[in-house]
C-alpha cells in the first residue's frame, strides 16, 4: 500500500476511534504509531513511543503553559477574576454581550504577554468561563469567545509562530511581528461585532443587567487594580527586556501568587486546588500535544501534505485562483495538523510560489497565521477546543466545536478582508525603515 | 544484517534534519542524495525531511541509532555528555574557518579510535563545524575585556558560560529561537553565535556590533543507522563512504564559510560595526579562557578518555 | 482473589494521588526558579544556573506525574456524542474495552521510555548546564506510566463488572 493511502486510512481510523470514545490523545498516539509502523516498520515506530513523549513534554516553549494556567487559577480562586467581571458589569453590563466582549478584549491584552495560543486560551478560559456562567451567559457563546479570543495570542506580538515564519522564509522578523498587530485588532473588533449582533438577535444568550449608579461604578474599580498591576508588570517586563515571553508565565504566576497572598485572598485550600487543577489541566493538554506530535510525524511520512501542496502549486491558473486554492488546502490540512507542522511541511513549496506570483512575504505570514488559527478551532484536531473543554469539564467538546462556528465565520471574513486589502497588514511594517 | 552484499534492489531511505527546509543545508543534502542515487544507479534513493518533522532536534542521533530514521543530521551540543571527545572542537580558538574545523574534526575522528564509542549504532558519514562563533552585541561594542563586564550574553555551551563568567559577563542559556526577541527587547545584551546563524535567524536586524575572536564552534554530525548500512551491498557501501567522509566534511565547511562571508557583507550593509581582536588582545582574553580548557581536559580524562592527547592534536591541526 | 484485586487497586490509587501531589510541588518549583532566575539576572548580575534545563525537566515531570490522576478524575478529553446513545450495558462494555486499549497503549509507551532510559544511561546523556544525568527522569516517567496503566486496567474491570451486574 502506498504511504498516501495509509495516511488516508489513518485519518479515517482516527475519526472512528474518536467517536468510540477513545481519549483524543490515545487515539492520536495509536493511529500515529500504527501508521508509522506500516510505513517505516514496527521497530522504528515503537522507538518513537520512547522518545517523543519526553521530548515534547520537556519542550521549553511549551513549559510556559502550566505557569500561565497557574496564574489564571490564582486570579480566579482569589476572586480577582470575579472583581474584574463585577467592574466590567458595573460599567457595561447593560450593553448587549458586554462580558463576552470583555473576554475578547482581555484576551487581546493577554496576547501582549503571551506568544502562544495555548497559553492564552487556557488562562482566559480559567478566568472568564466561571464568571460568564455566573451572569448566565450561554455556554456556547462563552466558550466560543474564549476560543476566538485565544487565537489573538499569536497575531498580537509577541508571537512564537511569526518568529518561526521569519526564520523559515528569511522575511524580516521585526516587520512580521509588527504586521500581526493591526490584523489582531481587526479580528478582535470583528469578534466583538459578531457578539453584539448575536445577542441583539437572541438576547437570552447574554442577559443584560441593569445600569448601575455612578458611585458603584467607581467603587467597582477599586478591586480591579491587582489585575491591572499584574498586566502592567508583565507587559512592561517583556517590553523593557526584564524577561522573555516564556519567562513571563513564571513571573506572572509568582506575581499573582504574591498579590493574592498580600491581599489575603487565597486560602490554603484554594492554593492547593489551584495547584492540582493546574497540573491536571496541563497533563490533559500535553497528552494531546504528544499525540498530535506522533500523529503529525506519521502524516509527514505519508507525504500527503507535500503531495497536495505540490499538486496545487503546479496548476496553471491566475495568481488569485492559486492563492485561493492554497488557502483551501491549508484549511483542510488545518483540520488534522498543528500550525508548526503545516509550516515546515508546506512552506518550501508554497513560499517561493507565493512570492513569485507577486504576493508580499510578510503579508503571507500573517495570512498563514489566520488560516492556522482557524485550524485550531476545527475538528477533529482542534487543540483550542480541547483545552477549553478540559477547563469546562461539563461542556462536551462537540458542543464547543458547534458553538464556535459563527466565530470561524468572522475569522474567514477577516482573512478575506486581508486578502482583498493587503494594506491592513502592510501599512504598519512599511512605516518602519 | 547477514546478507551484506546479497541484495541489489533499491533502498528508499529517509534523511532527517532540523534545519528549516529553506536553509542551504537542505540543498546540500539534496545534492548529496542526487549524487548518491546517480552513482549507485538508483539503488539508494534518499528522501529528506527537514524542519525536525520526524524527530526533535535533540533526538536525531538516537533516531538514527535506533533505526527510527535512516540518516540523521544534528548538533552534537544538543545532547551534552554524549560526545565527550567530539566536543573538543567546541573549545575556543579551535578553528578560523568552518572548512578547516570540519576537516580537522574528521581527521581527529579517524585518528583516535576512542571516538567510535560516541557513534555506537551508527556509521558516521561526515562531521563538520559551522563558521566560528563570534560575540554580537546590541547597544555597546566590546573591544576590551572591561566592556564585557555585567553584560548579559546568550551562551551556546557550558564551557562558553564558564569563561564568559570569568570575564565578568553574565551568561544566559536560552533556545536559539528566542534569541531574536531577547536581543530586541534587551533580555540579553549580546549573543555568541556563528555568522551563519546571524543571517539564518535574522539577528542582524537587531545587533549593531560584532567582536571577532573565534570563540566557539558548533559541531554537527551526519550519521546513518548501522543495520541499514550493513544491508547495502559492498559496492554501494564503498560508494557511500567515498562520496561522504572528508569530501562532504570539506564541502559542507566551505558552504558554511561562504554563507558566513555573505552574512558579514549583509551585516555591514545593515551598519553592523565589526571589531577584530588582535593577537595581543586575544592573549589577554586567554588568561581568563584557559582555565576552561584545562577543566575540559580534566573532565574528559576523568572519564578515562584521552582528553589531553585529543586536545593537543586538535591544537596542532588548527595550526595555532 | 477479588480481595487481592481490591487491595492492589487501592494501592495504585494511593500512588496515583501521591504522584499528583509531587506534580504540584514540581509546578511550584518551576514558578520559583524562573522568578529567582529573572530577579537574579536583572538585579544581581547572577542568574540561577541551569534554570532553562530545570524548567524543561520540571515540565516533563509535572506532566507525567499528573497524567494518571488526570485519568482517574476523568479529565482526559474524549468525544462522547455517539456513545451516549448506546444502552447502559453496551456503554459499559465499550468503556471497558476502551480502558483496556488505554492500558495497552500506555504500557507500550512505558516500556519504550524505560528502554530509552537504558540507552540514555549507556550514552551518559546529561543536561547542558548542570550536567544532570537524564536517565533517572526517564525511569521515573516509565514508573508513572506503569501506575497509569494499572489504573486503566482497574477501571476496565470496574466497567466490565457494571456491564454484568447492572445489565
Ligand atoms: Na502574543
Ligand atoms: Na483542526
Amino acid at each position: 500500500m502506498s504511504p498516501e493511502w495509509i495516511g488516508i486510512i489513518g485519518i479515517v481510523a482516527l475519526l472512528l476511534l474518536f467517536v468510540l470514545r477513545v481519549p483524543v490523545a490515545v487515539s492520536l498516539i495509536m493511529v500515529g504509531t500504527v501508521g508509522l509502523a506500516l510505513i517505516r516498520g514496527w521497530d522504528a515506530a515503537l522507538v518513537q513511543l520512547g522518545t517523543t513523549p519526553f521530548s515534547t513534554a520537556s519542550s521549553y516553549s511549551l513549559s510556559v503553559i502550566p505557569l500561565f494556567i497557574l496564574m489564571g487559577m490564582f486570579l480566579s480562586y482569589s476572586g480577582f477574576g470575579r472583581d474584574l467581571y463585577t467592574a466590567v458589569d458595573a460599567w457595561i453590563g447593560h450593553i448587549k454581550g458586554g462580558l463576552a466582549m470583555t473576554t475578547i478584549g482581555t484576551s487581546a491584552f493577554f496576547s501582549a504577554i503571551s506568544g502562544s495560543v495555548n497559553a492564552t486560551t487556557a488562562t482566559m478560559a480559567r478566568i472568564s468561563l466561571p464568571e460568564m456562567k455566573k451572569y448566565k451567559y450561554d455556554d456556547a457563546l462563552s466558550t466560543s469567545c474564549v476560543a476566538a479570543g485565544g487565537t489573538l495570542g499569536i497575531l498580537i506580538p509577541p508571537s512564537v509562530i511569526l518568529v518561526l515564519y521569519g526564520i523559515l522564509t528569511m522575511e524580516p522578523i521585526g516587520k512580521l511581528l509588527i504586521a500581526g498587530l493591526v490584523p489582531g485588532i481587526l479580528q478582535m473588533i470583528l469578534f466583538m461585532l459578531l457578539i453584539y449582533i448575536m445577542v441583539w438577535r437572541k438576547p437570552s444568550l447574554a442577559p443584560v443587567t441593569e445600569k448601575k449608579p455612578f458611585a458603584m461604578k467607581i467603587k467597582s474599580l477599586t478591586f480591579v487594580w491587582p489585575f491591572i498591576l499584574l498586566f502592567a508588570l508583565s507587559i512592561g517586563g517583556i517590553y523593557y527586556g526584564y524577561f522573555t515571553p516564556t519567562e513571563a508565565g513564571g513571573v506572572g504566576a509568582f506575581g499573582a501568587f504574591l498579590l493574592t497572598i498580600m491581599a489575603r485572598r487565597l486560602s490554603f485550600e484554594h492554593f492547593k486546588k489551584s495547584l492540582s487543577e493546574t497540573t491536571r489541566l496541563t497533563a490533559a493538554i500535553f497528552f494531546i500535544i504528544i499525540g498530535a506530535d506522533i500523529f503529525s510525524k506519521f502524516l509527514a511520512l505519508s507525504t500527503i501534505p507535500v503531495k497536495i501542496t505540490q499538486y496545487v502549486s503546479g496548476l496553471a491558473l491566475p495568481a488569485m485562483a492559486i492563492l485561493g486554492l492554497i488557502l483551501l488546502v491549508y484549511l483542510v490540512l488545518g483540520l488534522f495538523l498543528e500550525g508548526i507542522a503545516i509550516f515546515v511541511l508546506t512552506l518550501p513549496v508554497v513560499y517561493p510560489l507565493i512570492t513569485m506570483l507577486g504576493f508580499d512575504g510578510v503579508w503571507f505570514g500573517v495570512v498563514m497565521i489566520l488560516v492556522m488559527n482557524i485550524g485550531l478551532l476545527t475538528p477533529p484536531m482542534g487543540l483550542s477546543i480541547y483545552i477549553i473543554s478540559s477547563v469546562a469539564k461539563e461542556i462536551p467538546a462537540q458542543r464547543i466545536f458547534k458553538g464556535v462556528i459563527p466565530m470561524l465565520g468572522m475569522m474567514v471574513l477577516c482573512l478575506i478582508l486581508i486578502v482583498v486589502f493587503p494594506g491592513i497588514v502592510l501599512f504598519l511594517p512599511e512605516l518602519m525603515k | 544484517g547477514s546478507g551484506a552484499s546479497s541484495d541489489s534492489h533499491a533502498h528508499e531511505l529517509d534523511f532527517s534534519h532540523f534545519f528549516p527546509p529553506t536553509h542551504f543545508m537542505e540543498e546540500e543534502i539534496q545534492s548529496f542524495a542526487a549524487e548518491l542515487e546517480e552513482k549507485t544507479d538508483g539503488r539508494i534513493k534518499i528522501t529528506s525531511y527537514p524542519g525536525a518533522a520526524l524527530a526533535a532536534p535533540d533526538e536525531h542521533f538516537d533516531a538514527a541509532a535506533t533505526g527510527s530514521v535512516d540518516f540523521a543530521l544534528s548538533v552534537h551540543g544538543y545532547t551534552p555528555g554524549e560526545f565527550p571527545l567530539t566536543s573538543v572542537m567546541e573549545l575556543p580558538f579551535m578553528a578560523k574557518t568552518a572548512m578547516s574545523g570540519s576537516e580537522n574534526l574528521w581527521k581527529l575522528m579517524n585518528e583516535f579510535d576512542e571516538f567510535d564509542a560516541e557513534y555506537a549504532g551508527t556509521v558516521p558519514l561526515w562531521l563538520y563545524t559551522t563558521d566560528p562563533g563570534q560575540l554580537f552585541t546590541v547597544d555597546k561594542p566590546v573591544k576590551r575585556i572591561e566592556d564585557l563586564k555585567g553584560m548579559k550574553i546568550r551562551s551556546p555551551s557550558p564551557e562558553t558560560s564558564e569563561w564568559l563568567e570569568a570575564l565578568g559577563a553574565t551568561p544566559v542559556s536560552m533556545p536559539m529561537n528566542e534569541n531574536f526577541e531577547a536581543l530586541e527587547r534587551g533580555v540579553v545584551d549580546g549573543t555568541i553565535a556563528p555568522w551563519e546563524a546571524v543571517k539564518t535567524w535574522g539577528l542582524d536586524e537587531v545587533i549593531n556590533y560584532a567582536t571577532v575572536g573565534n570563540f566557539y564552534s558548533t559541531t554537527m554530525f551526519v550519521v546513518m543507522n548501522e543495520d541499514v548500512f550493513n544491508r547495502l551491498n559492498q559496492g554501494d557501501q564503498d560508494m557511500l563512504l567515498e562520496l561522504a567522509g572528508e569530501r562532504m566534511a570539506k564541502k559542507t565547511g566551505e558552504v558554511f564559510d561562504q554563507y558566513g562571508r555573505d552574512a558579514v557583507e549583509q551585516a555591514k550593509v545593515k551598519g553592523v560595526e565589526i571589531y577584530e581582536l588582535s593577537s595581543t588582545e586575544l592573549a589577554e582574553w586567554n588568561e581568563f579562557i584557559n582555565p576552561t580548557i584545562e577543566s575540559w581536559i580534566n573532565q574528559v580524562e576523568g572519564k578515562g578518555l584521552p582528553g589531553q592527547a585529543v586536545y593537543d592534536r586538535a591544537v596542532e591541526l588548527s595550526g595555532q | 482473589m477479588p480481595k487481592l484485586l481490591e487491595k492492589s487497586e487501592s494501592l495504585v490509587i494511593k500512588i496515583v494521588g501521591i504522584q499528583g501531589q509531587i506534580a504540584n510541588g514540581v509546578l511550584l518549583f518551576m514558578m520559583a526558579i524562573i522568578s529567582f532566575d529573572v530577579i537574579g539576572r536583572n538585579f544581581f548580575n547572577h542568574p540561577l544556573k541551569g534554570t532553562y534545563e530545570m524548567t524543561e525537566l520540571s515540565s516533563a515531570m509535572l506532566v507525567f506525574l499528573a497524567l494518571a490522576i488526570t485519568h482517574q478524575r476523568g479529565n482526559h478529553i474524549t468525544i462522547d456524542f455517539l456513545v451516549e446513545r448506546f444502552s447502559k450495558k453496551a456503554q459499559n462494555l465499550l468503556l471497558g474495552v476502551v480502558e483496556m486499549v488505554i492500558a495497552l497503549v500506555v504500557l507500550l509507551i512505558a516500556m519504550h521510555i524505560f528502554e530509552n532510559g537504558l540507552r540514555m544511561m549507556e550514552r551518559n546523556s546529561a543536561t547542558t548546564d548542570l550536567g544532570l544525568p537524564v536517565y533517572p527522569f526517564l525511569f521515573i516517567i516509565a514508573f508513572t506510566l506503569t501506575t497509569f496503566m494499572l489504573l486503566a486496567f482497574f477501571k476496565a474491570i470496574a466497567y466490565f463488572r457494571m456491564a454484568v451486574i447492572k445489565g
